[in-house]
């Protein structure tokens, strides 16, 4: 099973009450499959993926990403855990400004201690199309290759799951056909079990399966 | 828009960046700090001394000459001034005697009228001339223990002991002076016989005029009568003018000090000004589509300036009268100075103007960037780079250039500021090239570090601008601080050597032909030593190369090297005639020849470089002089470098034999010996035996100037812990706009799955590096500026305060440390969910 969660329930204290943004989630993503989930603005879309990424606890239920639990890890290894098992694409790109395409594609590797050779960087650089922009740094390149360029740091560790967060969101609808094909395309060959947080359910229809988020769960 | 809706838009921006405008706010008034203490400083001294100019000057006109007056000149001067009173008044040197012991005294000579100006007060009887009497210093006291009724010789003639003068109102400040100040009455001064030929001394008329006399008119008239340059002729206003001069030397210095400050400050300013730019850029672009017209924008971000400024010249105010009565304290207390620091306009308007049009002038860049930005660029990145055209660098050669004219103004001198100017923007050149090197070599080297230090490394080298403003920042302080002990520790060594023999013991002067002999056979008999005597002969210079050498007007926006150099010229000159160089002495250009046989020919003298220099003599020019009225003229033939601090008799001209011989002279000699009883017995028995003659204890005098040096460094400590200050600001200030700047990045690292300990270690890193290379690099070019200005400036050998060095990394080592410990507090609390959130 690439990703299975059960029962997870999330609350956050607001004043003296609490918000429960979670409650009894369920979801099993089996391994190399793609899904995709939907739901409307404060849906609980960005608690969903900062549970399932082990940047913040849940008050109940389990996650567990390639058959492990992440429910017992305490936070130093949950930090290993996260940077050995799951990879990132974000909207906004996040990418170091100050690193070079390359850099920034060996940076997880280098958090992880991974030896790498620059020919596997440059691979991975060429699978996206970016191989001549090796050496840009992002503020010289263009919003669909800072794209590209953070679908291939997300995929470069080999992750056991990718977990992308609006990823056309900040392009243009023509820029975000092409670099969500080059998307689609990169995790289905490198088999990597994906969850797509979008609101585009034209985008959401290319995936295996959509959840579709609201009050807390997935219906 | 209305100027009332810009002025709130103003203030909008100014509260939505409340950290920033804080930062501005402090950054300016710590860098306005210090150039306002000294403006208070200098704006006291200058009012002081005005309002006590007649009293200090003894009259409202004063005419003195280091030789007696003749009647016909007296009689010709009379004529043109209208006097309501009159005063003579001698100054000279002199032995101060008692049964044991003896002391170098300066000797006021006065008559019934004086003072014309002021009240002395004195311990005990007023000043008569019923009988000898002696008036001196509270200082003598301590050396020679004196009681009402005591007898002290003073020349020819004893004098009974009339108590202290508590209160002199013709010194403004009675420092430690080597040579404390005695007054016995003119009655006396034929008997004392401390006028002989060849002594030296200076003689004053000073005149109390009828009040409807325009004094400055008359002195005019004076001056044209009477052509000898050494003849001086003071008004009131001159005093004020002349009197300080080494304090006011003293606090031109210290005002460069504070504009190494101020520029750091305004470096600082421009540094965060961009960075708040950036951030601001796209609502700038806004306000722009909204159809708001670049002069209205620019009008927005100038008045956020001015108000900043306000603010700052507000906050400096309240802080600065605070410190006041500490620096009052220091300067009464270490100094010495009985200076009233009076908080006066004159220097609020003066660092106000700084404080407002400085900010204007740094805001330039960003004026250019707001004209040039398209609200096209609403749809695209931010571009952080600034664009360097023509208007940039017109801009930057503009600063440079009123920076220059402040350090002009400060220094009163061009040579200086343009030295100190060229030497500040060298340096920061040179500090950011050096910056990008160590960058670039830890760049090079950091592929075989972990990736920790590889990243940390990183986001150095790819940041030159931040790095090099914290590097040029903190070098440049660290400079400024560590470089000013060396010159002490330096001058400090170079008077007080290790060998106390290499030193005189004595300096004795005003030695008569006659007295030769005896001072040679008392030197053999006690001291067991032949004593080397120096002649010296009084003259003038009438010409240099045929050109005529007149007398140089002397004012207060005169540059320090023009009045240095109107100084030498109005001043007699000493020379001396010997036909062998002392140790002290070595010839750096042309011949030195000691012997003047060939009576066809002129004689060959030798130059103190510096000397020459300043009166810009070269090797080959012609001197006529005017040695006590016979006229004599010399070729240069050479230029000495001196060691002035030999204690030696050295002197600016040196004539061969063969030509000064019979021309009326005194002599000077410095006594050497290990044997302290022996140089006691010495000096009372050439006291007593020949009893005009002066005798310097070189020891005490060297104290005293010690006492200066360490006062003056006190001062200059002072203003350079402030530069220190702003560069530490500037170190927080960086540390909290990249923390700002790379929360995202550092939450980022934490997604990627670097611990949050890793993160927190980046950042420590990166400052660690840059804080500890800066602070090194800082010293390391002190040191090496140290030797330059000890070598070339002072001519002495450079001597390093290691121990200082210790102390001051191990303060701002720590300093720093701390300071990043609490900058990067909002590290630990880093929360990567807030990436997500942000989506």
């Amino acid at each position: 099973m690439g990703l299975k969660i059960s029962n997870l329930k999330k609350t956050y204290a607001q004043g003296s009450e609490k918000l429960t943004i979670l409650n009894q989630l369920n979801l099993e993503v089996n391994t190399s499959e793609v899904v995709a989930v939907v739901g409307a603005s404060g849906s609980g879309k960005s608690t969903f993926l900062s549970l399932v990424a082990g940047l913040d606890y849940f008050d109940e239920g389990d996650i567990a990403i390639n058959n492990q639990s992440i429910k017992n890890l305490k936070r130093e290894h949950i930090t290993k855990f996260r940077a050995e098992n799951i990879g990132f694409v974000f909207q906004q790109f996040h990418l170091i400004s100050h690193l070079t395409a390359f850099e920034n594609i060996t940076l997880p590797l280098e958090i992880l201690g991974r030896p790498y050779a620059d020919e596997e960087i440059l691979k991975a650089l060429e699978n996206v199309g970016l191989a001549h922009r090796a050496k840009h740094k992002p503020t010289e390149m263009s919003g669909g290759e800072c794209q590209r360029l953070a679908l291939a740091r997300g995929l470069i560790t080999k992750p056991s799951l990718l977990l992308a967060d609006e990823p056309s969101g900040n392009l243009d609808s023509e820029t975000g056909v092409k670099v969500m094909n080059l998307f689609f395309e990169q995790v289905r060959a490198t088999k990597t079990t994906t969850v797509l947080v979008t609101h585009d359910m034209e985008l959401a229809k290319k995936c295996d399966r959509i959840f579709v988020l609201k009050n807390g769960s997935f219906n | 828009m209305k100027i009332k809706d810009l002025f709130k838009l103003s203030i909008l921006e100014l509260t939505r960046y409340k950290s920033i405008s804080l930062f501005l706010i402090l950054n300016l008034t710590l860098g306005l700090i210090g150039f306002f203490l000294l403006q208070i400083f200098q704006q006291s001294l200058v009012l002081q001394s005005a309002e006590r100019a007649q009293i200090v000057l003894g009259g409202d006109i004063s005419i003195s000459a280091r030789r007696s007056f003749t009647p016909e000149e007296v009689k010709q001067w009379e004529a043109e001034l209208k006097i309501e009173k009159f005063s003579k008044f001698y100054s000279m040197f002199s032995m101060l005697r008692t049964a044991n012991d003896s002391k170098l005294v300066s000797v006021g000579v006065f008559d019934d009228n004086f003072p014309l100006y002021g009240k002395f007060k004195l311990s005990d009887v007023s000043f008569t001339n019923d009988q000898p009497r002696v008036w001196i210093d509270p200082e003598i006291l301590d050396i020679l223990s004196l009681k009402n009724g005591d007898m002290v010789e003073i020349g020819d003639q004893k004098f009974l002991y009339s108590g202290i003068i508590e209160e002199d109102p013709t010194r403004l400040f009675r420092g430690a002076a080597f040579a404390p100040r005695v007054l016995i009455h003119q009655k006396y001064l034929g008997v004392a016989g401390l006028m002989k030929e060849g002594s030296t001394f200076t003689e004053y008329w000073n005149y109390k005029l009828n009040p409807q006399s325009n004094v400055e008119l008359n002195k005019t008239k004076i001056e044209t009568l009477v052509t000898d340059p050494v003849v001086r002729v003071q008004s009131t206003k001159d005093k004020a003018e002349d009197s300080n001069r080494i304090l006011k030397y003293f606090a031109d210095y210290l005002g460069l000090v504070a504009l190494v400050a101020l520029g750091l400050c305004f470096l600082c300013s421009s540094y965060l000004l961009q960075w708040t730019f950036l951030t601001k850029k796209k609502t700038i672009a806004i306000y722009k589509t909204l159809g708001l017209s670049d002069k209205k924008i620019i009008s927005i971000y100038l008045i956020q300036n001015l108000i900043i400024s306000v603010l700052a010249c507000f906050l400096s105010v309240v802080l600065v009268q605070s410190l006041l009565p500490i620096v009052q304290n220091l300067i009464i207390n270490r100094f010495n100075l009985p200076l009233q620091l009076v908080f006066g306009f004159k220097a609020f308007s003066v660092t106000s103007m700084i404080a407002i049009f400085g900010p204007i002038l740094i805001v330039v860049p960003q004026i250019m960037q707001i004209i040039d930005l398209r609200p096209l660029m609403l749809f695209q990145n931010v571009d952080t780079k600034v664009k360097k055209n023509i208007w940039y660098y017109i801009w930057l050669v503009v600063s440079v250039s009123l920076f220059w004219a402040l350090a002009v103004w400060q220094s009163h001198s061009y040579q200086v500021a343009s030295i100190f100017t060229g030497a500040l923007v060298a340096l920061i050149i040179f500090f950011q090239l050096i910056n990008r090197a160590i960058l670039v070599v830890l760049e090079r080297f950091s592929s075989n570090f972990n990736w920790l230090l590889k990243y940390s490394v990183k986001g150095l080298t790819r940041k030159p601008a931040s790095t090099g403003l914290v590097f040029t920042t903190m070098c440049l302080s660290t400079l400024v601080l560590s470089l000013l002990p060396h010159v002490k520790t330096s001058i400090i060594s170079e008077v007080r050597p290790e060998n106390a023999s290499l030193m005189p013991r004595l300096f004795l002067f005003d030695i008569q032909p006659d007295q030769v002999n005896g001072i040679k056979t008392a030197s053999k008999e006690i001291l067991k030593s032949e004593l080397e005597l120096s002649p010296m002969v009084r003259s003038r210079i009438l010409k240099i190369n045929d050109k005529n050498y007149e007398r140089a007007a002397t004012n207060d926006n005169m540059t320090r090297e023009a009045d240095q150099e109107a100084r030498s010229r109005n001043r007699g000159i000493n020379i001396t005639y010997r036909n062998y160089l002392q140790n002290s002495e070595n010839i750096i250009e042309g011949n030195f020849e000691p012997v003047h046989t060939d009576s066809e020919s002129l004689p060959q003298v030798s130059l103190e470089k510096r000397y020459a220099q300043r009166m810009n003599i070269n090797v080959g020019d012609k001197m006529t002089f005017d040695v006590q009225g016979v006229e004599l003229q010399a070729q240069v033939s050479s230029l000495r470098q001196v060691r002035w601090t030999s204690f030696q008799p050295n002197f600016f001209i040196l004539f061969p034999v063969g030509v000064l011989e019979e021309a009326p002279q005194i002599f000077l000699t410095s006594v050497y010996s290990d044997d302290l009883k022996a140089t006691k017995k010495f000096q009372n028995r050439v006291s007593n035996e020949f009893k005009n003659v002066s005798i310097i204890d070189v020891s005490r005098t060297i104290e005293t100037s010690l006492k200066y040096v360490d006062q003056m460094s006190v001062g200059l400590q002072f203003m350079a812990w402030l530069a220190v200050l702003v560069g530490l600001f500037v170190f927080v200030v960086l540390l909290n706009t990249q923390i700002k700047e790379r929360l995202q990045e550092m939450n980022l690292l934490q997604i990627l799955g670097a611990p949050s300990e890793s993160v927190f270690k980046i950042v420590l890193t990166q400052f660690a590096i840059l804080i500890t290379a800066s602070i090194c690099f800082g010293v390391l070019l002190g040191l090496a500026m140290a030797w330059v200005l000890i070598t070339f400036f002072f001519d002495i050998k450079t001597v390093y305060d290691l121990n200082y060095l210790l102390i001051l990394g191990s303060v701002l080592l720590p300093v720093c440390g701390l300071a990043l410990y609490v900058g990067l507090e909002p590290l630990k609390k880093l929360n990567p969910m807030d990436l997500i959130r942000q989506q």
